[in-house]
């Protein structure tokens, strides 16, 4: 196109182009509004849509989450009573591989003599002591027995006579006198004898390994 | 009109309210979609009947869009070529335009818009500032644009019809000159460098003298005289219509001898203006564009190629200004003093 063919000169009257220029800047605002709002509106509405989504998750997480803690509570309960059960099982696997205990009775009769006379006689498992590891030994699994004597004697040489006995039968990892004392009030019964009785109380520790020595020496047992 | 949302791809429709005919154009798919309504009253001035006519006309006719540039009045346009001082200088040439124009005119200085382009220098250097001056007294704008309000027809812009007819033969070989034989008066346009530096409204060449000459001589209406003389595909067609241009081929003749001698008067002195210049190619066009003979008178007349419209297009001759105004956009060169 030459220059005369892009020559252009409006001469609309002034007041008509500034009124026409108001009015096509009027109309880009509103279009330009128009379309901004339109934006925004189809933004909010994505926002919107992944907001949801976003929640829905969300959700599924709390969802899971309390899922998790649930089946923590669930395993712990679990543990708990595989704990029980353990104990048990270990208690019976003691009880079944527990020694006929008729024998240490009658094996204490004959430690005893007949200047002594026991009036108490129990035998209980010794607590295992906590070496604060990992391990699955449990606190109450017994590591041995102890066996509680208490009786009256004539007198102090009878008791000590019964704690040589005990010991001389390598049955007892060890044997011990807790206490003697005089027993107000008993008397010897036996004619030709005075005196007052005493009462004692030894402590014997049963163990493997100390059946394991009455063993290796060919103690009785 | 009713609203079309695609109408911005088919642009601005160019309107021509002057004369006789109202005709408009706008681009279409398949060439500029064209229209041309015959005013009820042709010397009056245009008013809202008019308007709702061509609106109406338009609408049915598939135009699309409102938008629509308007081609000033040729009788109310005021052009001049004025001397000023240099740029150089600093003087304020848009004003003192102005002020020149108003003291031609004998009018008030901010009574009409003003347009105003820079010509090349003529033959002679003298140092001046040429310039070519358009002015339309906005009383008159003011007329025409407010008998459009209602019709849903808005008018974004006034265009000058030299500088819409350059605009509507740029598209291929660009003539030296252009002349629209309209009902008022035939302007003829000279073109130098791809600026129009010339422009004369030849009142010897309005079609209504012709047709009133024809009337005096025949006994001939204007209703009658149009179809034989200016619409040669009906007149071959008809044997009684051909039997009718017989008496009419006299004044048709001298009137066109006229014309050619108006137009050889001022391209000689717009020949004297520019050393440079020189007519080749002719271009015709408006509503008399397609009388038969006139081609021909002017091209033997005036020793050039004659041709129909933009590029030998006959068919949209008439409405050649009309495209060029529907081609109305943003000037590069062009100083308007409003």
């Amino acid at each position: 196109m030459s220059a005369a063919g892009s020559m252009s000169i409006n001469l609309l009257p002034a007041a008509r182009q500034k009124a026409s220029r108001t009015r096509a800047r009027a109309r880009a605002w509103i279009i330009g509004g128009t379309l901004y709002g339109a934006a925004l509106g189809l933004a909010s509405a994505m926002v919107a849509v992944r907001s949801s989504g976003a929640a829905e998750v969300s959700a599924k997480l709390a969802d899971s989450a309390a899922r998790g803690a649930e089946l923590d509570e669930q395993l712990k309960a679990v543990r708990g009573t595989m704990a029980t059960t353990r104990r048990e099982a270990e208690a019976v696997r003691e009880i079944q591989e527990h020694p006929d205990w008729s024998a240490l009775v009658g094996c204490l009769a004959r430690a005893a003599g007949p200047t002594l006379i026991l009036d108490h006689c129990s035998l209980r498992p010794t607590p295992a002591k906590d070496g604060g590891g990992k391990g699955e030994k449990l606190a109450n699994v017994p590591s041995g027995f102890t066996l509680s004597l208490t009786g009256l004697a004539v007198s102090n040489a009878d008791v000590a006579e019964f704690t040589e006995n005990l010991e001389r039968l390598k049955l007892f990892e060890s044997v011990s006198i807790v206490s003697i004392r005089a027993r107000e009030g008993a008397r010897v019964p036996r004619e030709g004898e005075s005196g007052t009785l005493v009462s004692f109380d030894i402590v014997c520790a049963l163990s493997d390994a100390g059946a394991a020595s009455a063993d290796a020496s060919g103690g009785e047992r | 009109m009713a609203l079309n949302i695609g109408a911005r791809g088919r642009g601005n429709i160019g309107l021509d309210v002057s004369g006789r005919w109202m005709k408009a154009a706008q681009r279409g798919a398949a060439g500029p979609v064209l229209a041309r309504v015959c005013r009820k009253k042709p010397g009056a001035a245009f008013d809202k009947a008019d308007a709702t006519a061509l609106a109406g006309v338009l609408d049915r006719s598939g135009f699309q869009g409102r938008r629509a540039v308007l081609l000033a009045p040729r009788g109310a346009l005021l052009s001049a070529t004025l001397e000023l001082p240099p740029r150089s200088s600093g003087a304020p040439i848009e004003q003192l335009a102005r002020m020149e124009v108003a003291r031609t005119h004998k009018c008030e200085p901010d009574s009409f818009e003003l347009g105003l382009w820079d010509l090349p220098a003529p033959g002679r250097e003298d140092g001046q500032t040429h310039v070519f001056a358009a002015a339309l007294p906005v009383s008159q704008a003011e007329e025409i644009i407010t008998a459009f309000e209602g019709t849903g027809l808005e008018i974004i812009a006034i265009d000058i019809p030299a500088c819409a007819l350059a605009r509507g033969t740029s598209g291929g070989t660009a003539p030296d000159a252009i002349v629209d034989v309209g009902w008022d008066g035939a302007m003829l346009v000279v073109m130098h460098q791809g600026v129009v530096v010339y422009e004369r409204m030849i009142e010897e060449g309005a079609l209504s003298r012709l047709f009133e000459a024809a009337q005096t001589r025949t006994g001939m209406t204007a209703d009658v005289v149009e179809p034989v003389l200016l619409r040669p595909t009906v007149a071959e067609r008809a044997d009684v219509l051909g039997t009718l241009l017989e008496p009419l081929r006299v004044v048709a003749s001298e009137y066109q001898e006229g014309l050619a001698e108006e137009i050889g008067r001022s391209l000689a002195y717009v020949g004297h203006r520019y050393n440079a210049w020189s007519l080749r190619r002719l271009a015709v066009c408006g509503d008399g564009a397609a009388m038969q003979g006139l081609s021909e008178k002017l091209g033997t007349g005036l020793n050039a190629e004659c041709v129909a419209g933009a590029g030998g297009d006959a068919s949209s001759a008439a409405h050649l200004a009309c495209i060029g105004a529907s081609w109305f956009g943003p000037g590069k060169q062009m100083r308007s003093a409003a």
